[in-house]
């Protein structure tokens, strides 16, 4: 079981939206697509779907050409789409149709995710007090987080082998968010290959395995999001004090005298760049010193955020490159 | 053509059929135009047998208090009967007065002018005058003083009782029966036979009749309403497809050749049924109604023998040149639906189809006028076999039974074919521009859009 993207390439006219994009997923896990806005993820996502056409490249799955449409994928689009005055069990009904799934199943899978998803009320309203069942609502009646619902539904109502989720939680509530997770976690028990796109980095972090990081049409970073992040090493230091204008200063006047960059400052936090675990240490040894009284002093990996912004937006040195650096540096001094 | 491009179109059909028919507003205009269909020959059979009741004119009271019969011809000599518009009830007490008039009078002009200053003083008099026009035909007038309290229904209904008198007389004077007097009403052409090597003979009409004409007009009409209501429909939903973003949902299952078809052919269906069953409710209604008054009213009110030529044959192929038409037609409007973003730009994108259908139901109209006077005018044949006018003019003419049969054949294969191209043609517009977001598509820039389509190698 594995699925290939090999060398896929889409430009409009002069401009190259996806250049040369590989990814490889040796078997069910979660994928994540990374990338700004107009990155090129959206328009991989189509090709790899086959609903728009690659100037070159070729899609694997199990290791035949990927063709989509006899295959049982689920969508969901970062566009979301539904026919606002039609009833909405008449689309599901019809996704679920076009996707090969009888009647009688789409229908038992609509009450079974309507439920899930909490849902009922709007497809199943219960009838009142006269016994009378009131009309189903239309999806230009519901609000836009239970319309994004819908749409998972139907991602999901053919119980599809293969799914992508582009922007599964943009712009839903906290509430919902978390019953999307539950979902997507369900849905990766089940064994299933999942490519999810999203901006938001914690989500990513939270699900995916493997990540691509794109930007204007380039693959920027690729790889096991573990391993990446070992790759930079442990060299982002948070730091909170006792809260005190005199202390701050001192911590400050300690912080230059360790030769630390601060990153970030908060009101009573520190988040500082070191080179390594040892100059971490050195460091606290020093607050120690000077008896400062320390709330938090946590040594981690950067984030898949800072990375993502290093990559697309700024630069952050691996420890390797920054080893590299301060040994040059160090044979600059010398000579 | 793959048979993969049209997998799945049977769901979209049947989709697409579903929610036509619970369209609110596909279902009140469906109501209205059945009700009208169920509804016209009743009320029109019986304004038709009121005024028949009634006489032609409705008349609760006559104003007349005399008619004066001024005979310049001699007619009444003759036997004509100038009292006989008493047979109408509401003329029946109404005095007849002969005027003696000498038909041989050379001053029969000033006679006249004298007379009439009489009738000038007598406001409540009619004067019924029979000369002859300046084509020595006989003419009847009703005349009445300007200022008269005669009105005009009434003069009308005597004149018109006169001339159905007349015609009468003509008949008993001739001494011709029933049936020869029904020949002689009978509006004749003049048809030019062939004969075959075999002694057979082959008609070679010249041109159709003005009933005929109006037949063809008739149908032309519907036909073109049909196919622009279908049309905009098929136009309204793929537009809606696009701008409610469910076609990228859609295309991970299915086809753009397949979404189309299936589409546009539910929408074929629905207006077909519509328009049968409302010619199907119209002829029950009009054998209940006949049933009902002894009158088949459509019989009696279309030219005799109009449809002689009509058999299962001719309905058929009348019936698959419409669905091909409005195919064609539900098509174009495709390609102007898959060419906008918004649903506020479709308005303006369907120009594209109103030309076509502006363009073709003229050219069919003008050719249907030109039939009047040659079968065999270039501007018949172009017509006939353009597809965007064909729809139009073809199936009158099969009903009524004109045109050879290989022109048929090869208009209807030419608007066949026409189908097909302009299917896959919409179908690649289609898939290049459905997920086309940007600036309303203009149609020089289709072409940059299919060719970039067409680079691509298929996902």
């Amino acid at each position: 079981m594995s699925f290939v993207v090999k060398d896929l390439v889409k430009s409009y006219g002069e401009k190259v939206v996806v250049d040369h994009l590989n990814l490889e997923m040796d078997g069910p896990g979660v994928y994540a697509l990374l990338g700004t806005n107009g990155a090129g993820k959206t328009t991989s996502l189509r090709m790899i779907l086959g609903m728009l056409q690659k100037d070159s490249g070729e899609v694997f799955y199990n290791g035949q050409p990927m063709d989509p449409k006899s295959m049982n994928i689920g969508y969901l689009a970062e566009e979301r789409g539904l026919y606002p005055k039609y009833s909405l069990i008449d689309q599901l009904l019809y996704f679920a149709r076009l996707k090969g799934v009888s009647r009688s199943d789409a229908m038992k899978r609509i009450k079974h995710w309507s439920n899930r998803l909490e849902l009922d009320e709007y497809l199943f309203p219960p009838k009142n007090s006269k016994g009378r069942a009131p009309k189903p609502k239309l999806a230009d009646q519901l609000s836009k987080g239970n319309q994004q619902k819908i749409q998972l539904m139907a991602a999901l109502i053919s119980d599809p082998e293969f799914i992508i989720l582009d922007e599964p939680m943009s712009g839903l509530d906290p509430v919902n968010t978390d019953l999307f997770k539950e979902v997507i976690r369900e849905e990766i028990a089940k064994n299933k290959y999942v490519i999810m796109s999203s901006h938001q980095m914690p989500t990513i972090e939270e699900f995916c395995t493997d990540i691509t990081i794109m930007d204007h049409g380039k693959t920027v970073l690729q790889g096991n999001l573990n391993e990446i992040k070992k790759g930079y090493g442990r060299v982002n230091l948070f730091v909170k004090c006792e809260s005190n204008g005199v202390m701050n200063d001192s911590i400050e006047g300690l912080i230059d005298e360790a030769g630390l960059t601060i990153v970030e400052k908060l009101p009573s936090e520190y988040h500082i760049r070191v080179s390594g675990e040892a100059q971490a240490m050195e460091f606290l040894r020093l607050l120690i010193d000077q008896n400062i009284n320390i709330i938090r002093f946590e040594l981690r990996e950067p984030s898949l955020h800072e990375i993502f912004v290093e990559k697309v937006g700024g630069y952050i040195p691996t420890a390797e490159e920054k080893e590299a650096e301060a040994a040059a540096k160090e044979k600059e001094g010398e000579e | 053509m793959r048979k993969s491009e049209f997998r799945g179109w049977t769901e979209v059909f049947r989709f697409t059929f579903i929610q036509t028919w619970k369209n609110r507003s596909f279902l009140i205009f469906m109501i209205i135009s059945w009700v009208v269909c169920m509804l016209a020959v009743p009320v029109l059979s019986a304004i038709s047998s009121s005024k028949k009741d009634t006489g032609e004119y409705h008349i609760e009271k006559v104003n007349a208090d005399k008619v004066y019969v001024y005979d310049e011809i001699g007619l009444t000599l003759m036997g004509f009967d100038t009292t006989a518009f008493k047979k109408a009830e509401v003329f029946k007490d109404l005095p007849v007065v002969p005027v003696n008039v000498n038909p041989l009078s050379e001053t029969r002009e000033q006679e006249w002018k004298d007379f009439t200053k009489k009738v000038d003083e007598e406001p409540k008099s009619i004067v019924i005058h029979i000369r002859l026009d300046a084509t020595h035909s006989f003419s009847f007038d009703v005349v009445r003083a300007i200022e008269s309290d005669v009105t005009k229904k009434e003069c009308e209904y005597i004149g018109s009782l006169l001339v159905e008198e007349f015609n009468e007389f003509k008949y008993k004077a001739t001494n011709f029966g029933e049936e020869q007097q029904k020949a002689l009403d009978t509006t004749y052409e003049v048809t030019g036979l062939l004969e075959e090597k075999d002694g057979t003979f082959v008609t070679e009409k010249a041109h159709i009749s003005t009933a005929k004409y109006w037949v063809v007009y008739g149908v032309l009409f519907v036909v073109m309403m049909v196919c622009i209501t279908g049309a905009m429909q098929i136009a309204t939903a793929v537009a809606m497809d696009k701008s409610s973003k469910v076609m990228e949902y859609m295309l991970t299952s299915i086809r753009p050749m397949a979404l189309i078809f299936g589409k546009v052919l539910a929408q074929v269906v629905s207006v077909i049924i519509q328009m049968g069953v409302s010619f199907g409710l119209a002829l029950l209604s009009n054998f209940v109604t006949g049933q009902v008054t002894g009158n088949n009213y459509l019989q009696t009110k279309l030219p005799a023998g109009i449809f002689s030529s009509l058999n299962p044959l001719n309905i058929a192929l009348a019936l698959v040149v419409i669905a091909l038409g409005v195919m064609l037609y539900g098509f174009i409007a495709g390609l102007c639906g898959a060419m906008v973003t918004k649903m506020e730009e479709l308005q303006e994108s369907v120009s594209l189809l109103t030309m076509t259908n502006i363009i073709g139901s003229y050219l069919a109209l003008f050719a249907a006028m030109a039939m009047q006077k040659s079968l065999t005018s270039p501007l018949f044949y172009a017509a006939v076999l353009i597809p965007i006018s064909s729809p139009f003019l073809l199936p009158g003419v099969v009903l009524i039974g004109e045109g050879a049969w290989w022109i048929k054949l090869l208009s209807l294969a030419i608007l066949f074919v026409m189908d097909v191209i302009i299917l896959f043609t919409s179908a690649r517009v289609y898939e290049a521009l459905l997920l086309y977001n940007g600036n309303k598509i203009k149609l020089k820039d289709l072409k940059k859009f299919l060719k970039e389509a067409k680079g691509g190698k298929a996902a």
